[in-house]
C-alpha cells in the first residue's frame, strides 16, 4: 500500500462506493438522532466533522489489516473504531444553549448510533433489553464511561466483544 | 436544525476528497537508525546511571 497525503489511498483500499456510503449512512443516523431527541434548535451537524471522522476511521482499518493479516475486519472492531473516531471529531455542534437532557450530544448520539447496531447483532430487540435491569445498568456505565474516562478504539472494541460474548456464553 | 441533503453533501465530500483535498494529519519524525546511531550511548548511559547517585535514591524508593 502507497500512502500519498491527500487519502486517495483511502480510494484505493476501500473505493469510492464503500467510502461515500459510510459517510452518507452516519450523517444521516446523526440527522435522525439528534431531530428525535429534541436537538433540532440547539445543534447543528458539522458535515466536515461527519467526513474527518469517516477518513480517520478507514485510516485506521488500513493500518489494522496487514497488521493483523485480514481482509476484513469484524464488527467489534467496526463499531468500536467508528464510535471512537465519531466521538473524537464530534459531529454535533451547539449552537445555543441546550438543556441538561441534551448535554453531551455526542456521546449520546453514538450511543444512540452503536447500541441499535450491537442488538442488532445479537438478534435482541431493543424493548426486551430494555426490560433488562442488567442491560440498562451497563448502558449508564458505558455513557458514563464515553463522557468521563478514557476510552480509545482497542478499548471499545473490547467493550462490544466483551457485549456480544457475555450474551452468547451458555446459560 | 437545517436539514442537510444527504446525498448532496455525500456529493460535495466524495469531491473534495478525489480532488486531494483531505490533507492527512502527520506529525514530524526525526528519524533515526536506532541501532547504529544511540544504542550504545544509552547503553553506556545506563551503565553510568547505575553508579550514580540517583540510582541509589531509585534503590531506597518505598
Amino acid at each position: 500500500m502507497e500512502f500519498d497525503k491527500k487519502h486517495q489511498f483511502l480510494i484505493r483500499e476501500f473505493g469510492e462506493d464503500v467510502i461515500s456510503q459510510r459517510y452518507a449512512t452516519w450523517l444521516n443516523e446523526i440527522q435522525k438522532i439528534v431531530n428525535c431527541l429534541g436537538g433540532g434548535d440547539f445543534f447543528y451537524i458539522d458535515e466536515d466533522n461527519v467526513a474527518l471522522a469517516v477518513l480517520d476511521y478507514f485510516t485506521d482499518v488500513i493500518r489494522l489489516k496487514p497488521f493483523h493479516h485480514i481482509k476484513h475486519i469484524n464488527v467489534q472492531k467496526i463499531y468500536g473504531y467508528s464510535m471512537f473516531w465519531l466521538l473524537k471529531n464530534k459531529p454535533v455542534q451547539t449552537v445555543a444553549a441546550v438543556p441538561d437532557s441534551l448535554r453531551y450530544i455526542n456521546e449520546r448520539t453514538v450511543l444512540f448510533m452503536f447500541v441499535p447496531k450491537m442488538l442488532a447483532e445479537i438478534g435482541l430487540h431493543p424493548n426486551t433489553a430494555a426490560q433488562s435491569e442488567v442491560f440498562v445498568n451497563f448502558l449508564n456505565l458505558l455513557y458514563y464511561n464515553l463522557r468521563y474516562r478514557q476510552s480509545n478504539s482497542q478499548s471499545l472494541e473490547l467493550m462490544v466483544d466483551a457485549f456480544i460474548s457475555g450474551y452468547r456464553l451458555p446459560h | 436544525m437545517l436539514k442537510i441533503n444527504v446525498q448532496q453533501s455525500t456529493e460535495r465530500f466524495m469531491a473534495k476528497l478525489r480532488g486531494g483535498e483531505y490533507e492527512v494529519p502527520t506529525i514530524s519524525n526525526d528519524e533515526v537508525v536506532y541501532s547504529e546511531t544511540k544504542e550504545r550511548r544509552d547503553t553506556e548511559a545506563v551503565e553510568a546511571f547505575l553508579s550514580s547517585e540517583l540510582s541509589n535514591k531509585i534503590i531506597e524508593l518505598k
